[in-house]
């Protein structure tokens, strides 16, 4: 097991060279002066020279793209261009409201899709089979951002039940943090239950098919244990692979319901940076959130193996 | 003779989708939204730009079926305008996509080595980035507009498309009638070309099914962020992030652009699942 996981952290190596290669080029590809992005548009001739000579701006592409790396291996992710703050410190200090917005949102996902995914699965073609599946298409389809709209329009506008936007920390006021968490997460985990309740039933419905679960049944065993102990614990197995493309939906799904409620987290940053032509802050937070999303692959593969024995050191 | 042939397997497919009752609904709601679209110049009471005065947040009534933003515009007619933006990212951006991802990938499968490897590993480093992510990445770049996300949908579309015809190809190859084909003297370009390629159409057909309403979407959302199309041209991602700020004055401002797209999408979305269970019979079992 140990060597399989080792190589499959050597195989990302590669990927995430030419990521940072890639998030690096962005700055050279974007038509204009490289040393006006990094030192901010009003920044004088004096201010640009010197990052000229720090950055290495008039040595050649590798040599600028090493000291680059250097400086980012050690920490230093840069200055932003338009605050001078350094960018670590900007991503620290909205990070918090996206792990709060992401968690929420991937607890509500991992709900909501049992909770539509198990119950047809277990009565195909019934009442409940042909509701949840609408259910699911409806989730999938629905645009998140016009989700969060209909909810702002619903529970803020007509109903005055819950503040249309702002945050608040769980840790400072739990309970004011949740009425202003409840909505943007459920937003996000409706979103993404659309996809994850259809992937659920079609395992369930796949390991009910399976010679063990005839042999369960066949040797007396209640439905009920069959059910759970025979038959949702196999089906799940699959499910925890599908998980890291549900970290990326549900990152991606973040930038844009932060948008929606004014949540102060990193996707909100990373267009403020856009706007401001800010590259300092984008490249990093583009490559930050490159390296979560390797991570969280290479955690779903660990997974993977830990609870599936019959995937062995040779697969793939 | 060929053509005619390729008439009728395709009008005997076009039957079976309407045998589906997905099918069916999927076609219907997707033909209303293109047909709508397509004759907004017709159909549309008002210019899409057309600003007017003393009708700002006007609310839906018989002037103005979805009511007015707030300089006064008729929303009807900016839903049916932007509808146009989204049918033409949605269906450019995967064409594109699906013409540079095939083509990619026929060439890596085919020859494998050196340019397998190239190829194979500059996707992925694309997906090494979350969808919106990339987008982002190439708005950093070239500047925000309808051609630049248009642009970065095909980008994020290619390796998947370049997957299944590399994939394709390699199990092709081995089968017997490609080997006639280079007995009797066929070259390589030939042999992709006529007897391989047809051969990646159903999985390919399936892959474009299902990547069109994401991109429709991805499109609405990258317009959202102010990364898209750019105001004062609606798009229904534009008109949604410009709705936010007067939700309470104008509700209807944020319902009609999304429930627009949102019955486009899960219209192709049904559409799509039609026609891979139809590609694919052991899907059939399942459903």
């Amino acid at each position: 097991m140990s060597v399989y996981l080792l190589r499959r952290v050597i195989e990302l190596l590669p990927v995430l060279f030419l990521a940072s290669i890639a998030v690096f080029l962005l700055l050279h590809l974007a038509p204009g002066d490289p040393s006006y992005f990094i030192a901010g548009r009003d920044a004088t001739p004096e201010v640009r020279e010197a990052v000229r000579q720090r950055m290495g701006l008039d040595k050649a592409l590798h040599v600028q793209y090493l000291i680059w790396l250097g400086d980012i291996l050690q920490g230093n992710l840069g200055d932003s261009a338009l605050s001078g703050q350094p960018v670590s410190k900007l991503i620290w200090a909205r990070l918090p409201a996206t792990l709060h917005l992401t968690v929420a949102g991937f607890i509500l996902t991992i709900l909501l899709s049992l909770l539509a995914g198990i119950p047809g699965a277990l009565r195909p073609n019934s009442k409940v089979d042909h509701l949840l599946s609408t259910y699911s298409a409806v989730a999938f389809g629905i645009p998140v951002f016009w989700l969060g709209i209909l909810f702002i329009l619903l529970f803020s506008v007509r109903l005055r039940w819950l503040p249309p936007s702002g945050y608040v920390s769980f840790l400072e006021d739990p309970v004011r943090s949740l009425r202003f968490l409840l909505m943007p997460a459920l937003t996000l985990g409706i979103a993404n239950s659309g996809v994850l309740s259809r992937f659920i039933k079609f395992s369930v419905l796949e390991t009910l098919q399976q010679d063990y679960i005839r042999t369960a049944r066949s040797k007396g065993l209640a439905e009920r244990v069959v059910i759970r102990r025979h038959a949702l614990r196999n089906a799940l197995i699959p499910v925890v692979t599908v998980a890291a493309l549900m970290v990326g939906r549900l990152l991606g799904g973040a930038v844009v319901i932060e948008v929606v409620f004014a949540w102060p987290g990193l996707g909100r940053l990373l267009l403020e940076g856009i706007n401001n032509r800010d590259y300092p802050v984008v490249q990093a937070t583009l490559l930050f959130v490159v390296l979560i999303f390797v991570i969280v692959n290479l955690i779903t593969d660990f997974l993977y193996v830990y609870l599936d024995p019959r995937v062995q050191l040779h697969r793939r | 003779m060929d053509n005619d042939n390729a008439g009728r397997s395709s009008r005997a497919f076009l039957k079976r989708l309407l045998g589906i009752r997905s099918g069916r609904f999927g076609l219907l709601l997707v033909l209303l939204l293109v047909l709508l679209s397509l004759l907004a110049p017709l159909a549309v009471p008002f210019s899409p730009l057309e600003m007017n005065r003393g009708d700002e947040f006007a609310p839906p009534s018989a002037r103005y079926i979805f009511g007015t933003d707030q300089f006064g515009r008729d929303i009807f007619s900016r839903v049916l305008y932007g509808g146009r933006i989204s049918l033409l990212v949605g269906f450019g951006s995967i064409g594109v996509a699906a013409l540079i991802g095939v083509g990619s990938g026929l060439l890596a499968g085919y020859f494998l080595g050196m340019v397998d490897t190239a190829i194979m590993r500059l996707w992925d480093v694309l997906l090494a980035f979350p969808n919106i992510f990339l987008g982002i990445a190439v708005v950093a770049v070239l500047g925000p507009g309808s051609l630049v996300s248009a642009l970065a949908i095909a980008i994020m579309n290619m390796p998947h498309f370049s997957r299944i015809a590399r994939a394709a190809v390699i199990a092709e190859k081995q089968k017997e009638y490609v080997e006639a084909a280079r007995a009797v003297g066929a070259s390589s370009g030939r042999i992709v070309i006529m007897s391989i390629l047809p051969n990646t159409i159903p999985p390919l057909l399936a892959q474009i099914a299902t990547a069109i309403p994401r991109a429709i979407l991805l499109e609405a959302s990258l317009s959202f962020l102010g990364l898209g199309t750019q105001p004062p041209l609606p798009s229904w991602g534009n008109m949604l992030e410009d709705s936010r700020e007067f939700l309470r004055r104008a509700p209807w401002y944020g319902l009609f652009p999304g429930l627009a797209l949102f019955l486009l999408v899960l219209g192709l979305i049904f559409l799509s699942n039609a026609i891979r269970d139809l590609l694919d019979p052991t899907r059939q079992n399942i459903e």
